[in-house]
């Protein structure tokens, strides 16, 4: 006789006030500039919640996301705007050439300890981040280049407004799959080679094939959300696909907390919104950043939403 | 006849020969057991027979197909599975999907359709829950199926290990020190379960130094000393054995060996 | 074959100041198991605070060592603020630690000092030295001389003090090193503040060639590391050794090749080490014991 499933109905329970959150949003948010900063909390989130299970769940590490992102924010943009391409297909084309390379790269590295997989990614978020500034013809080089508006089969998405809707409708798409990954066998796996390679093996578990896949599932979410950004930007700058980005990433994740999904769109809000409201932040990012790194590491290692959750539990235990 | 067997196994690490020039055979439905002085080489073999190392000399068969330079979730498909002498406890997870994560080779493991929660997907975690639940049972933790492994004690995680490598539908199982830190009468429990394990159609190897679990469960027993074998046969033929004996007690000098 | 000698005198000479990086990284590295990837901070701390002190006034004479002692104390607190709380905590945790710190002391500096371009005046003077065809610089010279220096300087401290000894038999084996009286804890410290001062030696040392500003420590971090780990994170010659490995190459791509991706080829290294032989050219690969 086994219990009611307790631990679905927070997850279920959880993805409805997000979506019950986003619906509401929009009503309270004042004017453009916040839509703006909403819809940027919502890219982030959603690279953050696929970085979440590399590093959360699997317990890898990656310091090159932002070059997933840069990467997806440039094919969506030279597509577009020097081929002609229509926007989603260059989107989709974005998916394909990122996901390859995420693929290739991780078959060989994944299989290395922690801080070689570390380095490596930040290896190769830093090429990509020199390709892009170097190669200017195609690119614009540092000072950027624009990108063509998003249109989805003819209709262009034009306005805060509806770009918010589109952000935040992928946003919960991407949480739901998370969600169901994490609820099955194959995300019970990632999160037993997180936690003892040996014994995942020892149940069967390829862990070099589940360490790719969620890999290149992450890399995935980082490249759709690069191509929206680009879009929606209207223009893209090398700086997205850089080691400070990618760094912003990893706090994120960290400061909402390791494993928790909730915790990478909270401290996404949290992180994005910041330095958008404190203007005097951006001379003190780095500091600021660092030691939010630093900070959550040695006092609340798990982060922000699973901390929380242990404090309630205790309170009510 | 024998499950699981091996010719000229050979493991140097560096100078250092861990296993040297080693044969053996376990027969199907047998307790056996791997004994020797600290250092012989015991949890080496277990780790080369499940593919953490990979042998420099000789080969592996597991009824009859050749395993060797096998990796370890290839080997854990051939229906090998075993515990773990510094236990390998999922602690981030409860001890209910630790048991889960042992029915990894029988649960619908597609990446395209988990990501979607296929409905597919929600029969096999019905089944995975089922299936550890029943474990859970069968080694007596049913009661604490939702608690987090954090928090259980090692006694408990000692036999969860058990519950989650039964989980994998092994035809044989290595258990790696299964009394180690153990009472006596938890010993004795493990004497139980054991001959529950082997009911239930599964060979079992320990390895142990706990003698008198050794000599009450066996059938057969090995002795290894530093990586090779220096004695095999039953209880009573290896208590008697004067080489064994030697082995742990030592040159006539009568220091008694920690065991 | 001027040219390539030209090439080399630049590759060995900026492949000097790698090694002093991969240095700090190997020695971190085998006192604790943990990529210290704030190691390339240090570089930074050491140029900029050198600038900065000599433009307060004092000689260069006393503005090294000041500025090395500095970093090295900016290496201990980095040790015992935010290394030692989380050591417990796994790989990944020791790899967020130091990149937070590695943001942070950059933040720092940007706000401390400032985001401009620094430039130093060479040791003694800028009077190129025909030679074979080529020109060295007197810094070029100061570089591999101070570099030869550390080399022999650091054989003797392992080979022959206490110290010494007791931090290559903590990177052997900690525990039993500790049993033999070693106080672990001290010696990471010291392997710290170590690993800070030669990383801001190099600093130091390169500010009169390439300027020295609060961002420089990413770069010269991540090739420090690929000097690390070509030399397999193992000991001091194969840090110094892998250092003029990649700056050699680095020369060499840029001179026949393209110097636009000059930066680029000290990351091509990495991943090429770490997909084909992570443990490097003397490194041994470690088994996890269960």
């Amino acid at each position: 006789m086994t219990a009611p499933r307790r631990d679905n109905l927070p997850r279920s329970l959880g993805l409805v006030v997000l979506v019950v959150i986003l619906a509401v949003l929009p009503l309270i948010l004042p004017n453009r500039f916040y839509f703006d900063i909403a819809i940027n909390i919502g890219l982030s989130a959603i690279v953050c919640v696929g970085l979440n299970l590399v590093m959360g769940f699997a317990g890898q590490i990656s310091l090159g996301h932002a070059g997933f992102f840069g990467l997806g924010a440039y094919l969506s943009s030279t597509l577009t705007a020097h081929l002609e391409w229509p926007p989603v297909l260059a989107l989709l084309a974005g998916l394909v050439v990122v996901g390859l390379l995420a693929f290739i790269f991780a078959w060989p590295i994944l299989r290395l300890e922690g801080h070689y997989l570390a380095m490596a990614t930040l290896g190769l978020g830093i090429i990509i981040s020199i390709i892009l500034n170097q190669e200017v013809e195609l690119t614009g080089g540092p000072d950027g280049m624009p990108v063509p508006p998003m249109s989805v089969f003819g209709w262009v998405i034009e306005g805060e407004t509806a770009w918010y809707w589109l952000v935040a409708a992928v946003l919960v798409v991407c949480t739901w799959l998370a969600f169901n990954m994490i609820e099955s066998p194959v995300g019970r796996a990632l999160r037993s080679l997180g936690s003892s390679p040996p014994a995942a093996a020892m149940s069967g578990i390829n862990i070099a094939r589940y360490k790719t896949f969620v890999f290149v599932v992450s890399a995935l979410f980082a490249s759709l959300a690069g191509s929206l950004f680009a879009h929606h930007a209207a223009f893209v700058t090398p700086v997205e696909a850089d080691f400070f980005k990618s760094v912003e990433f990893v706090t994120i994740v960290v400061l909402g907390g390791l494993a928790s999904i909730y915790g990478s769109i909270i401290g996404a809000a949290v992180l994005v919104a910041l330095p958008q409201v404190l203007t005097v932040f951006h001379d003190y990012e780095h500091l600021i950043f660092g030691a939010i790194l630093i900070l959550t590491m040695v006092f609340m290692r798990k982060g922000i939403v699973p901390t929380l959750r242990a404090r309630f539990a205790g309170k009510r235990g | 006849m024998s499950l699981i067997r091996a010719e000229g196994l050979s493991l140097a690490f560096g100078g250092v020969l861990a296993i040297n020039d080693l044969d053996f055979a376990f027969d199907e439905g047998r307790v056996h057991s791997i004994i020797g002085p600290n250092g012989a080489g015991k949890t080496t073999l277990f780790n080369l027979v499940t593919g953490i190392y990979q042998p420099t000399e000789g080969r592996i068969w597991l009824d009859e197909s050749e395993i060797t330079g096998f990796a370890t979730h290839q080997i854990a498909a051939q229906g090998v599975s075993r515990t773990f002498q510094n236990l390998q406890i999922f602690y981030n997870m409860t001890a209910e999907e630790n048991v889960m994560v042992g029915r990894h080779m029988h649960a619908d493991t597609r990446f395209v359709a988990s990501l979607l929660g296929l409905p597919g997907i929600r029969r096999s975690n019905r089944e995975c829950r089922e299936a550890a639940a029943e474990l859970l049972d069968f080694v007596g933790l049913s009661a604490i199926g939702d608690q987090p492994a954090a928090n259980l004690s090692y006694g408990i995680l000692k036999r969860l290990e058990i519950a989650r490598a039964l989980a994998t539908e092994p035809k044989l199982l290595l258990l790696d020190e299964p009394a180690a830190g153990c009472n006596a009468v938890e010993t004795a429990e493990i004497d139980q379960l054991i001959g529950k394990i082997l009911d239930r159609g599964v060979t079992v190897v320990l390895v142990e130094h706990d003698m008198r679990l050794v000599m009450a469960v066996s059938d057969h027993i090995l002795v290894l000393d530093r990586g090779s074998k220096l004695a095999e046969g039953s209880p009573q033929e290896i208590q008697n054995n004067p080489d064994v004996i030697t082995a742990y007690l030592g040159e006539g000098e009568g220091d008694q060996d920690a065991a | 074959m001027a040219e390539f000698l030209q090439f080399l005198i630049a590759g060995v000479t900026v492949g000097a100041i790698y090694g002093l990086v991969a240095l700090g990284f190997t020695i971190i590295y085998n006192a604790s198991h943990a990529i210290n990837f704030a190691q390339g901070e240090f570089v930074m701390i050491g140029g900029m605070a050198t600038v900065f002190i000599m433009a307060a006034g004092l000689p260069l004479l006393l503005a090294v060592p000041l500025a090395i002692v500095i970093a090295a104390a900016v290496g201990i607190a980095l040790y015992k603020f935010a290394v030692a709380p989380v050591r417990a905590g796994g790989v990944v945790t020791m790899i967020i630690v130091t990149v937070g710190a590695s943001i942070f002391l950059r933040g720092l500096a940007s706000v401390v000092w400032d985001r401009n371009y620094h430039y130093m005046a060479p040791f003694s003077g800028s009077e190129p030295i025909p030679i074979f065809g080529a020109t060295i610089t007197s810094q070029s010279l100061w570089v591999l001389g101070v570099t030869a220096a550390v080399a022999l300087g650091l054989l003797i401290f392992y080979r022959y003090t206490r110290t010494g000894k007791a931090m290559l038999a903590t990177a052997y084996n900690p525990d039993a090193a500790q049993l033999m009286g070693i106080n672990v804890s001290t010696i990471l410290m010291i392997s710290f503040g170590l690993a800070a001062a030669l990383g801001a030696l190099g600093g130091i040392l390169v500010t009169p060639i390439s300027s020295t500003s609060f961002g420089v420590g990413v770069a010269l971090g991540l090739k420090g590391f690929a000097a690390a780990i070509v030399g397999g994170l193992s000991n001091s010659f194969a840090a110094l050794a892998g250092g003029l490995f990649v700056g050699i190459a680095e020369a060499m791509a840029a001179g026949y090749l393209s110097s636009a991706y000059k930066d680029a080829v000290a990351f091509v290294i990495i991943l090429l080490v770490l997909f084909v032989r992570p443990q490097g050219l003397a490194g041994v690969r470690r088994a996890e014991r269960v």
